[in-house]
């Protein structure tokens, strides 16, 4: 069972929604099994945006059937409490980031890592109430080949294949140079890292990987006083 | 009685129907027509004063230029047998044609030619024999049934209008008649076009038809990298914005938020919290 966080953050990886479904979809989610044994998402995902659409998503189900995963619910007070704040500061359209909220006061009140895409869920994530460290999916991604629990190619071609017909990750199915940069700028970094998944707990990754779509690592580089990577 | 310049360009439709084998009832397939005759269609937006659209032909090869401006499929497939017709007619063993065409259809004066690729679409498009047939099953000509009539064939109203009466097909439409009928159908046509199911054809297929396929996509993956604006994109998907916003929106596509490096998040990776692993 789950403690409460007290002192140093936990290691406990929480995952919302996207990609669970999205390594469903493209069969890999054995292998996220493998990168995170022990994860969970919140009951709320699970139920009304996971196993509520089986029947338009039929790798949905997998999900549910996955024994690595565990959906827990967000029903404290405080939970409650930080999910009605964040969804009237952070509104987004319709309901869309419900079941990030929920993802995030799991988070908060585990000490552990979000793991969600949406642009308004991680802000409402960084915000002074929540305070809770979140990653992309493409920046976890990089991160299990920057600690080799996966080749940088395979990591490519899941990245690649998790974006065809998606393309909403800030790297897409067509920017194999920027994934490879953000993975090699991850690679530089590895000797001040914890080891994984405590890695994930930071938000700095995904600077990484908006830094490489935008071709701003070199900046990053020089900023960090890393030496400057000569082009092969 | 049909002219001279008429009696060609239905000779020339005929012709032409009789060596692609079309089955003459009902709406031509000018997709896939244009594929058997070589002919490329593309889209460009001319504006409102840039007429109907262009017949080119350079170095052998030929293309149809439509004016995306003109948002009516019953003429732009008009306009498209028309300049089917010049290819027919004015441009076979010619290595390079031009013919700008602004108005297409309809009467007046105008160059031999341009009549000639007028009678080529209107037959093309509405074989005497077919719609004798059509106007005999129908009966009383009313708008509503010229409606039908435009729907089957993939004409205009006007075309349609003027294609009963030039044809002298059926009696009840005289010119008296056919000025009635124009007169009780303003503002109407498209309410009852749109009220008997439209045209079977999507106009957004047949404005981009010629587009390939890996262009369309290409310039929406443009549009979701951030590397386009929407302006560019409704200009490389040749169509209004808010079509190819609609589009962009059907198929999930929307602009990305890539949001900026931040500083407070970045600092993260140095932080003492994050290495001391």
């Amino acid at each position: 069972m789950l403690e409460e966080a007290q002192g140093e953050p936990r290691h406990f990886v929480f995952l919302d929604t996207t990609p669970l479904t999205h390594f469903a979809r493209i069969g890999e989610l054995d292998r996220l099994g493998e990168w995170l044994p022990g994860s969970y998402t919140a009951a709320y995902v699970m139920e009304h945006e996971i196993l509520d659409w089986v029947k338009d998503y039929p790798h949905n189900r997998l999900v549910g059937e996955a024994k690595w995963l565990e959906a827990i619910p967000a029903d404290t007070v405080v939970d409650a409490k930080l999910i009605a704040d964040l969804s009237i500061r952070f509104p987004d359209r319709a309901t869309k980031n419900i079941g990030e909220l929920h993802v995030i006061a799991l988070a908060k009140r585990f000490g552990g890592t979000a793991i969600i895409e949406d642009q308004q869920a991680r802000k409402a994530a960084r915000s002074d109430d929540a305070k809770v460290k979140s990653t992309y999916m493409v920046s976890m991604i990089g991160a299990a080949a920057t600690c080799g629990l996966i080749s940088e190619n395979e990591a490519w071609d899941i990245q690649k294949r998790l974006e065809i017909g998606r393309e909403r990750s800030v790297i897409r199915s067509t920017d194999r140079r920027e994934f490879r940069e953000m993975v090699g700028f991850m690679k530089e970094l590895l000797p001040r890292w914890p080891p994984w998944p405590k890695c994930l707990h930071n938000n700095g990754l995904d600077q990484i990987a908006i830094a490489a779509r935008k071709q701003e690592l070199a900046t990053l580089r020089d900023r960090f006083s890393l030496p400057s990577r000569r082009r092969t | 009685m049909a002219g001279e310049d008429w009696r060609v360009g239905e000779d020339a439709a005929k012709a032409f129907h009789h060596e692609l084998d079309i089955v003459t009832t009902g709406v031509v397939d000018l997709k896939e027509v244009m594929r058997l005759a070589g002919i490329t269609l593309v889209a460009h937006d001319f504006g409102p004063d840039g007429g109907d659209g262009r017949y080119v032909k350079k170095g052998g090869r030929a293309l149809i230029v439509i004016n995306t401006h003109v948002r009516s499929t019953g003429r732009v497939r008009f306009t498209i047998a028309h300049e089917i017709g010049h290819h027919r007619l004015h441009a076979v063993g010619e290595e390079n044609a031009t013919f700008i065409d602004e108005h297409v259809g309809g009467g007046g004066a105008k160059p031999r030619q341009e009549k000639e690729a007028d009678a080529f679409a209107a037959y093309f498009l509405a074989p005497d024999r077919s719609l004798k047939a059509d106007a005999e099953r129908i009966g009383d000509i009313t708008v509503e049934s010229v409606v039908d009539l435009m729907i089957r064939y993939g004409l205009s109203f006007q075309a349609t209008v003027f294609r009963l009466h030039n044809n002298q097909l059926i009696n009840l439409v005289n010119a008296a008649k056919r000025d009635a009928l124009r007169r009780d159908a303003k503002g109407r046509v498209e309410a009852l076009r749109q009220q008997k199911g439209g045209y079977t054809e999507d106009d957004q297929i047949l404005f981009g038809a010629e587009l390939p396929k890996s262009f369309r996509e290409n310039a929406l993956k443009l549009f979701a990298h951030g590397v386009i604006n929407d302006e560019r994109l409704a200009e490389m998907l040749r169509m209004p914005l808010d079509d190819a916003l609609h589009l962009a929106t059907e198929r999930g596509v929307t602009a990305p938020e890539v949001p900026d490096v931040d500083e407070d998040d970045l600092a993260d990776l140095f932080d003492d919290g994050a290495t001391d692993a």
